[in-house]
């Protein structure tokens, strides 16, 4: 027995001086959390801003009619006498149709082979070894070989990440996307930003596409005709290649298009199943050799004057490379090198020799030459743009590749009436002038780009390196004017040379131009592409250290609660080893990807654990609880629901859909088992209703907001159902009652949820009397923390759409399982030994688990496409970014994490009402920071443990996929669950 | 009523070696002979172990029954016989609320699984006790084995359990990166069995095999059996959920 123990007079003492330094002591309670809170903020903040790089979506765009902005327009002959041509005039509309720059090729042939390898295209005496795979495009080595003026391979370097979607993004944009591009995409890959492909379509040039259907979900009305073919099937290597094998030699030899993108599959594909060096692959390479060949041959056939393909040009490109196994998606020197090749039909002259083979030439061939360029993908949209006479996307950073600029004949052509000035007699001069004035629209553009930038993001660039790139521009276009002027100021003049040498005098500028253009790139690769690991250090370190304040705390506390009770702890320990064990054993799962893909299963998995070992605790007092049972068949339920969310989650595994609707049996009675299941969520509801409805009854409220508690939470449940039965269609309702269920009864419900919590929180501060009619401290918990929920709760049911009633019996039925656990082992600890009051973290343990479980069974998974875009939309129309980011974040995070920290009280409650005379008052709230500590310390535990395997794995290849979602969910469940924590102790305490 | 009950360490160690002799035949067996493994022919190796190894320890365990006054030796196999069924029940439960799958494509491997389970846990027990309420709990909530004839029946049956769980923990692990691989390994004295198959794991898990069994044999005879046991139904629960809980990675691969 371990009541004589406790001497009466002791207790008694000791608990009356306790209550008095309780009151005092209120926020000494509450400090922790506040520390707490502000530490986790902070290695928050550190980390984010170390670790993922974020990079505002502008939406402006570009135009042909910008060009007058610039510095760059040069004046026309007739009124160029005295005017300064610094841009007061009005636009010219040219007469050849020209927009930013002066087309140079008529039509775009881009084949895009999805993961080439740069070793796929180099001749093999680029390496050190030959290997399989190498050689097997033979078609273009030998073009490179022959044809050294007009066709050439490059080494192309792609920017991390390396997955096609981003790569796309990027190829279009000329920019960098990276993970979180912030934008008002919400949830469709489209891509908002100002584009190639935009900018195609918009000036009038027809595009035609063919291949991955990726390019139809990031630019759905931007071609004039697609055959997309779906990509998700990995282990289908010739579905997309077949189709676009089959209409791409037709499409050749038609003319109405301007652009054709043919975007082949199979290697990628083929390296994902069998890896690089396999049979499937080299069979791939020597498919595409084949079909690289006839295209080849088709366009040079029609190569001639006035063919169909005078002046095109042909451009063969990876999105991005692939290790030897297959994998991509990081920053390796295998995944970012990938390949371009590019083919003239219309010859340069001669002279291009010089520009190409100037540093860029890399090996000789035994008998021929083979030059291999470098090539940034970031300069692909501008280079594209600048060859087709569009204007430059808006967003672009790159450079005109002057390779490539060179290889189209017709940049060799002296076309502008300024070249005359210069007296520039030789093609390779008149070329400089060409590629001088396309890099002046390129810099200008790139200028206003980064000005409008640092003006308008989020997170801003670093202000040195603005000053810097500042500095470098007006250099730039400085000299250029100054250039420009005394060309023209001496016009009256006959040509003459401004000083000895034209070319050199165009080779400074153009270096000008370069030195800034590559320092915005940069800049930007530095904001946007790489990690800065010292603030990801200081972060993790703030975040060590809150882990140790917490832990210091609970120590705190923990003596405070041995001043009520001597005991000992011994028969405590095995279970509070339990808890560390499996709270470890869960973050460190968090290293491996595919534990964090199964993670509610894990969950779920360790939550029977706790209820197979609870069971066996409790057999050891030879009394086994019907809760303990229940909850095991409850979670075999969750398990049941998480495993069939998983099923959804994973595209293409419909057929497992399939396979349990069928051995349900839901074919049969189709129609009746609908009208059922729409009733199904109603009749939950009531049964909730009933369960509220005697839950308040039972508290002793104060009698008024006892009715308006009561009488709000009814209210909300009907509205809630006639807002269903009205999504349904069940009933033809006329129009304005559609108008009301659909978006006024949401809207109400809200208001209401509002309502209550305000109306408490006033009675909190102004009277507490008012509602907490009674002076026992757990019945006015009890009261408190149940007018919270029920604020709450209504919000997050109609938020969580029809299976908001069954999660919330769910979430009803564990909570009571696991309040009831606690009380078994209660009992038998103080009918053992004198280990009563010591606070027992395995309740609280369960209940975190639960919340878990509870955000993948309410389908919820840590991916930004498992945000449930359409709770966000229940009672609105239209978007509005505040509105309804509220509304997702409490839907993300309602069942999760909002429910379960304000309804972690009822922990504390249930011990203390079952045990009521022999505990003092102030025990109770000692008892409650405990419970909060704990489970805020399990959160954390779990957050750092995240926080350092993302740490680990930054190079991983899913690092974007999975690691980086699963961060920021669980970073910000973290920051969610803190702040609920300090309300909930400013309320409760 | 105790002394009675003493078993000699010979009979004990004669009882162990039997038990395991008869899992390395099944295992043998299938092997060589039939050249089944759990992974491609998980029921049909699970149901040869059930019919080799099931009679055995009936049998055997049903020779060192407590009450031998009053209860003969078939009535002891009768008592097996009952709880074999009882035993699969719960170790079936158990298993669904592990995330064992359900399902008619899964009902003969979860029955044979649960029955196997049931012979290393239940049935020994009944044979030895019968439905002897104190010594049933005396064993199974305590975990203090007070006699040789409670260890003989209960740490096989903690070893299987044990095993099973663990077996059942890194179901969804990815082999991508080998110190993953190797961190299970170490961790959960990975499956000797399955080494052979992964040539390159086999020193990693023969290793923590060795320094556990070091430990085990100073411990005394009666604790290698529940090693042997948690080996072998490490295998089988892993492969029992392999084929159905593997979250093919590839397909997530593509941004």
């Amino acid at each position: 027995m371990s009541g004589p123990r406790l001497r009466p007079d002791h207790r008694d003492s000791l608990s009356s001086f306790q209550y008095k330094g309780m009151v005092a002591s209120k926020w000494a309670m509450i400090r922790p959390f506040f520390l707490i809170l502000t530490l986790h903020s902070l290695a928050i903040y550190l980390f984010t801003r170390g670790f993922l790089l974020t990079r505002t979506e502008l939406s402006s765009f570009s135009h042909c009619s910008d060009k007058s902005q610039s510095p760059c327009s040069i004046p026309s002959p007739t009124n160029n006498a005295n005017a300064s041509f610094l841009g007061d005039h009005p636009p010219k509309s040219e007469s050849n149709g020209q927009c930013w720059t002066r087309p140079a090729v008529d039509r775009l042939v881009i084949i895009i082979l999805d993961a080439l390898r740069f070793d796929f295209v180099a001749p093999s005496f680029f390496f050190e070894e030959k290997k399989p795979w190498m050689d097997k495009l033979e078609v273009l080595q030998k073009l490179a070989s022959n044809d050294r003026t007009s066709s050439r391979i490059f080494k192309a370097i792609a920017d991390p990440p390396t997955t096609s979607l981003q790569r796309l993004k990027g190829l279009t944009t000329g920019g960098l996307p990276t993970f979180i591009d912030v934008g008002n995409s919400f949830g469709a890959p489209a891509i908002v930003e100002d584009n190639l492909i935009f900018q195609l379509a918009n000036n009038g040039k027809r595009v035609l596409m063919m291949g991955d259907d990726t390019w139809v979900k990031l630019f759905p009305h931007h071609f004039n005709e697609s055959y997309p073919y779906p990509s998700f099937n990995v282990k289908d290597l010739d579905t997309v290649d077949n189709g676009v094998i089959e209409h791409l030699l037709p499409s050749l030899l038609r003319d109405d298009w301007d652009v054709l993108i043919a975007h082949f599959l199979g290697v990628d594909h083929a390296g994902h199943i069998y890896g690089v060096d396999s049979t499937p692959m080299i069979a791939k390479l020597e498919q595409y050799n084949n079909i690289l060949e006839e295209v080849v041959q088709v366009l040079k056939n029609q190569s001639g004057s006035g063919g169909l393909h005078e002046n095109t040009l042909l451009v063969v490109m990876g999105d991005h490379g692939q290790t030897l196994n297959g994998d991509h998606g990081g920053g390796t020197a295998e995944e970012v090198e990938t390949s371009l090749f590019a083919m003239s039909l219309k010859n340069p002259p001669a002279p291009v020799a010089t520009v190409l083979d100037k540093n860029y030439c890399h090996l000789d061939l035994d008998g021929k030459k083979i030059c291999i360029g470098t090539f940034q993908q970031l300069d692909f949209a501008v280079t594209m743009a600048s060859l087709l006479g569009i204007p430059f996307p808006f967003g672009s950073i790159g450079r005109i590749n002057p390779e490539l600029y060179a290889l189209t004949g017709r940049t060799w052509e002296t076309h502008n009436q300024c070249a005359e000035k210069f007296g520039s007699h030789s093609t390779l001069e008149s070329w400089m002038l060409n590629y001088v004035n396309s890099l002046c629209v390129n810099t200008w553009q790139v200028k206003r780009y980064i000005d409008l930038y640092s003006m308008t993001s989020v997170i801003g660039l670093p202000a040195e390196d603005l000053r810097y790139i500042n500095v470098l521009y007006s250099q730039a276009q400085g000299s250029w004017l100054d250039i420009m002027k005394f060309a023209l100021s001496s016009e009256n003049g006959t040509n003459i040379r401004i000083t000895d040498n034209t070319a050199s005098v165009l080779q400074r500028q153009i270096d000008s131009y370069s030195r800034f253009l590559e320092g915005v790139a940069e800049l930007a690769r530095f904001a946007w592409t790489e990690f800065n690991l010292m603030l990801m250090g200081f972060g993790l370190c703030v975040m060590l250290t809150s882990l140790c304040v917490h832990l210091y705390s609970i120590r705190t506390v923990h003596g405070l609660c041995k001043s009520y009770y001597p005991f000992s702890g011994s028969s405590a320990s095995l279970r509070i080893l339990t808890v560390i064990f499996l709270v470890a054993i869960r973050a460190v799962s968090f290293l491996s990807n595919s534990y964090i893909l199964a993670e509610g299963r894990v969950a779920s998995f360790l939550l029977g654990t706790s209820g197979i070992l609870n069971l066996w605790f409790s057999s050891d007092t030879g009394e086994v609880a019907v809760e303990d049972l229940l909850f095991l068949v409850l979670n075999i339920i969750i398990r049941f629901s998480i495993e069939s969310g998983i099923s959804k989650e994973t595209i293409g595994s419909s057929s497992s859909i399939v396979h349990s609707f069928g051995s349900t049996g839901i074919e049969k009675g189709w129609s009746l088992m609908i009208g059922l299941l729409e009733l199904l969520p109603i009749l939950a509801l009531s049964i909730l209703v009933v369960l509220i409805y005697i839950i308040i009854s039972r508290n002793s409220f104060g009698k008024r907001l006892k009715h308006f508690y009561t009488m709000g939470n009814i209210l909300c449940c009907m509205l809630m159902s006639v807002h269903w039965i009205v999504e349904s269609n069940i009933i033809a309702a006329s129009e304005e009652l559609k108008n009301f269920g659909k978006t006024f009864a949401p809207r109400i419900i809200y208001s209401i949820g509002l309502l209550h919590f305000v109306l408490l929180a006033l009675s909190l501060t102004i009277n507490k009397k008012y509602i907490v009619p009674v002076s026992n401290p757990t019945d006015a918990l009890a009261i408190v923390a149940t007018s919270m929920l029920s604020a709450w709760s209504s919000t997050i049911l109609i938020l969580l759409g029809r299976q908001g009633p069954n999660v919330a019996l769910v979430c009803i039925l564990g909570a009571w399982c696991i309040t009831r656990l606690k009380w078994a082992a209660q009992v038998d600890a103080e009918s053992g030994t004198a280990t009563g009051p010591i606070f027992n973290p395995m309740p609280v343990l369960q209940w975190s688990l639960l919340a878990v479980c509870l955000f993948f069974y309410t389908g919820h998974w840590c991916t930004f496409d498992g945000l449930r875009y359409a709770a966000a939309f229940i009672g609105f129309e239209h978007f509005n970014i505040v509105q309804q980011g509220i509304l997702l974040a409490i839907d993300t995070f309602g069942v999760s994490h909002i429910i379960p920290v304000l309804s972690i009280p009822f922990l504390v409650i249930s011990k203390h009402q079952i045990s009521k005379k022999k505990h003092p008052d102030g025990l109770l709230f000692i008892n409650l920071t405990q419970a909060f500590l704990i489970y805020g310390l399990i959160t954390a535990f779990t957050t750092t443990l995240t926080i350092i395997c993302v740490t680990i794995q930054r190079r991983h290849l899913m690092v974007w996929g999975l690691f980086a979602p699963k961060y920021v969910f669980d970073v910000l469940g973290l920051l969610v669950t803190d702040v609920l924590i300090c309300v909930g102790s400013l309320f409760y305490y | 009523m105790m002394a009675v009950s003493e078993i000699t360490t010979p009979k004990a160690a004669a009882l162990h070696l039997l038990c395991s002799l008869s899992l390395l035949v099944v295992h043998w067996v299938a092997c060589n002979l039939y050249s089944w493994s759990l992974i491609t022919h998980t029921s049909e190796t699970l149901g040869l172990c059930l019919i080799v190894h099931g009679p055995i320890v009936i049998g055997v365990y049903s020779l060192v029954r407590r009450d031998r006054q009053h209860c003969s030796y078939w009535m002891a196999v009768a008592r097996g016989l009952l709880g074999l069924p009882v035993g699969a029940l719960v170790m079936a439960f158990g298993a669904i609320v592990l995330g064992a799958p359900v399902g008619i494509r899964y009902l003969k491997r979860t029955a044979y699984w649960s029955l196997l389970m049931s012979i290393f846990t239940f049935v020994p027990p009944a044979c030895v006790f019968g439905s002897s309420r104190v010594d049933w709990h005396r064993i199974f909530a305590h975990f203090k084995p007070e006699e040789s004839l409670d260890a003989l029946v209960s740490l096989p049956a903690y070893g299987s359990v044990i095993g099973a769980w663990i077996g059942a923990w890194p179901m969804p692990l990815d082999w991508e990166r080998p110190w993953q691989a190797e961190f299970s390994c170490v961790g959960i004295s990975c499956t000797v069995l399955e080494a052979r198959d992964h040539m390159h794991h086999c020193g990693v898990a023969a290793l923590s095999f060795r320094v556990i069994s070091i430990r085990e044999i100073r411990c005394g005879f009666y604790h290698l059996r529940p090693l042997i046991f948690l080996v072998q139904v490490v295998s089988c629960l892993h492969h029992i959920r392999m084929p159905c809980t593997f979250v093919p990675m590839k397909k997530v691969n593509r941004g």
